[in-house]
């Protein structure tokens, strides 16, 4: 997720781009046209996070067109003033729970990640971060629960908070955050060194 | 470390996208769909209200544990007017730690009348008059976060330990345990939704809410409460909701319905009452309470276990399509098969497409025609031999179907959205009586594979997402 990215979730993107709310209110009016704004600014965003979700490449493109196809049909009742990318992450994320429900998708682990991907070129901030850690996170995300995995995705890639992942799985909250505790301690356990006798 | 490990993930995650990108074509593809109208809004547009109907009979009749749709929450820090109260109502019922409760334990009780006028001679509906009015009582324990157990008077068990459901069906001797997937919305306490009727959509439940009143009501089991009345096309209700945790603690609700029947027109009353009879906040709760442990002699639920014995299901499931489960309503009140038992299968494309067959078998009689026709189904009067039997189709427009036969006494309706004329054919010639097959239903092209399909509260349609 790059900066820019980030800046546009919190309201608009910086310089002169149009906020988030001038297009949304002309595509409430009617304007088509304008949409495609919303799409080239948060395809990625919305990419990246089925990407994480289903670790399928032609899937995750497909899912992302039927949530910029769900989120125009459900423009009408976004309210101007709310965080635009919240509500479309959320989107994203109903539409392969969706999916996934209907079709019983095996999500495949991390482990297994389908290589017919663009190359990776972490940032070097993320690879600093990554020296110690990236192999064992890779690995303790895999081994996660598949619900707790997506929980983790949605919490911590696509920045949703409790309630908004709530509403996007159909979980309670409570089911939420026990699942966020549980799959954290799981990891934490995990990435523990074992015990030296 | 909690924290770090935070920031160790999110660094990891946006280094596993961080070469990412989508399709450069992607406008062109979202503009390619967004251009054709969806077809599906038109259609259920005029069978809202039945679907509010019948959605609303089936929940009371299994009365606690349903799965619904999703309505908006505001925030905490909104003014409290009737819409933000039911909206905090909706979400305390469905996660009582939201509004601060860590554990609480009560006893509820609940009843559903239906009144049925005009229609002079109520069993040549095949209604017993004895399910036009259930009521009974229950036990619910709530431990923070998500763990329920619930105990019916019959001695029927709801328990969810945080991962999976398990349900034991004192009547039927039989249980079943499942895990909890993601999607799913377990509720076990009555939420202002159901309690209004309101199946809609957000927008639509927030439009009606707004016209709510709310005052302060009187006090109920020595807790203050704020008392929310809705009107809302044909009926009313009215809720008590717990002014600091926001559970809903009494409710009554009336709904009409009136639909034209041969020589006149017929009108039901729905009438739902809930309260609870004590509750008991941040009680102390013994852990075990959410273990479930089959009672001696219980049997586990098979995927066809709930079908009369008659029943016919396809086998094999038709190329391209999947058994998504069975499911059963009884007559209205949830008692013992006898008149009208709709049982519907969910049927889905392999390729994860919209397919939907609804299948309703009715003992021999004109019940059905009574309790569909306001749903505007076509009437089947297109002759075709299934089965060696007589049977018709009817068609309205391209969008709904339906083909019917009887076949040893029992009329079988297939209902669907998705299926072509063959295909529905093909799949009522590979239709078995259930008690034929392996009562586990583990041959391979009896797989029942969990998906919403079957698993609608009034599920005879189902709406593409």
């Amino acid at each position: 997720m790059n900066a820019e990215a980030v800046s546009v979730s919190r309201g608009g993107p910086p310089g002169e781009a149009t906020p988030d709310d001038e297009v949304i209110a002309r595509c409430q009016d009617g304007a088509g046209e304008a949409f495609e704004v919303i799409v080239r600014r948060y395809a990625d965003q919305v990419f990246g996070t089925i990407f994480l979700m289903t670790h399928e490449r032609r899937l995750s493109e497909d899912l992302t067109q039927e949530t910029f196809v769900r989120a125009w049909r459900g423009l009408n009742g976004f309210y101007l003033g709310e965080p635009l990318r919240p509500w479309l992450l959320r989107i994203a994320a109903n539409v392969v729970v969706s999916h996934r429900r209907k079709r019983w998708l095996p999500f495949v682990p991390l482990s297994r990640v389908d290589r017919d991907t663009p190359s990776r070129e972490p940032s070097p901030e993320a690879q600093a971060e990554q020296v110690a850690t990236g192999d064992e996170l890779q690995r303790a995300i895999a081994e996660l629960r598949e619900d707790h995995r997506q929980v983790v995705v949605l919490r911590f890639y696509a920045e949703l908070s409790v309630p908004e992942i709530a509403r996007a799985t159909r979980w309670a909250e409570g089911t939420v955050k026990s699942r966020l505790h549980r799959a954290l301690r799981r990891m934490r356990a995990s990435l523990e060194p074992p015990l030296e006798e | 470390m909690t924290e770090e490990l935070e920031q160790q993930i999110r660094a990891h995650l946006q280094s596993e996208t961080a070469a990412l990108r989508a399709p450069s074509d992607m406008w062109s593809r979202v503009q390619t769909v967004i251009q054709e109208p969806p077809r599906w809004r038109t259609w259920l547009a005029g069978r809202q209200r039945w679907l509010v109907m019948s959605g609303l009979a089936v929940a009371g009749a299994i009365a606690l544990l349903v799965l619904s749709v999703v309505i908006s929450r505001p925030g905490n820090d909104e003014p409290l007017n009737a819409s933000s109260i039911l909206a905090r109502a909706a979400q305390a019922a469905e996660d009582p730690n939201s509004t601060g409760v860590d554990s609480f334990m009560g006893k509820m009780t609940g009843t559903l009348t239906f009144n049925i006028e005009g229609i002079d001679d109520i069993e040549a509906l095949d209604l017993d008059p004895s399910d036009l009015h259930v009521g009974g009582a229950s036990e619910v324990w709530f431990k923070a976060p998500d763990r329920y157990r619930v105990e019916a008077e019959d001695g029927s068990v709801v328990v969810f330990d945080g991962d999976q459901v398990s349900q034991y069906d004192a009547k039927s001797g039989t249980y079943s345990q499942r895990s909890v997937e993601i999607g799913d919305r377990l509720f076990f306490l009555p939420n202002s939704e159901y309690l209004s009727g309101q199946l809609g959509s957000p927008p639509e439940f927030e439009g009606l809410a707004k016209d709510a009143m709310v005052t302060a009501g009187e006090p109920v089991l020595g807790r203050e409460t704020y008392l929310i009345e809705q009107t809302f096309g044909d009926g009313s209700s009215r809720m008590w909701v717990d002014k600091e945790r926001f559970m809903i603690l009494r409710s009554e609700l009336t709904a009409t319905n009136s639909w034209t029947v041969p020589g006149g027109k017929a009108t039901m009353t729905l009438d739902n009452k809930f309260a609870f009879t004590s509750l008991d906040f941040d009680a102390s709760i013994d852990d075990d309470l959410f273990e479930f442990t089959p009672p001696p002699g219980a049997v586990e639920r098979g995927p066809f276990s709930g079908l009369p014995p008659w029943a016919l299901v396809p086998n094999p499931i038709p190329d391209g399509y999947k058994l998504c489960g069975t499911s059963r309503t009884d007559s209205f009140g949830g008692g013992p098969l006898s008149d009208i038992q709709p049982v519907y299968y969910g049927i889905e494309t392999a390729d994860g497409g919209l397919a939907k067959v609804s299948q309703r078998l009715v003992e021999f009689g004109d019940a059905d025609e009574f309790i569909l026709s306001t749903a505007g189904i076509p009437t089947p009067s297109e002759p075709v031999r299934v089965r060696g039997q007589e049977a018709a189709f009817g068609h309205a427009g391209s969008e709904l179907t339906v083909l019917r036969w009887t076949e040893n006494g029992v009329v079988i309706r297939f209902v669907t959205t998705d299926l072509s004329d063959d295909q529905l054919i093909r799949l009522a010639e590979s239709m078995e009586r259930a008690d034929e097959l392996p009562s586990s239903g583990a041959g391979t092209d009896l797989k029942v594979h969990p998906c919403e399909a079957a698993r609608g509260i009034g599920g005879t349609f189902q709406v593409a997402p």
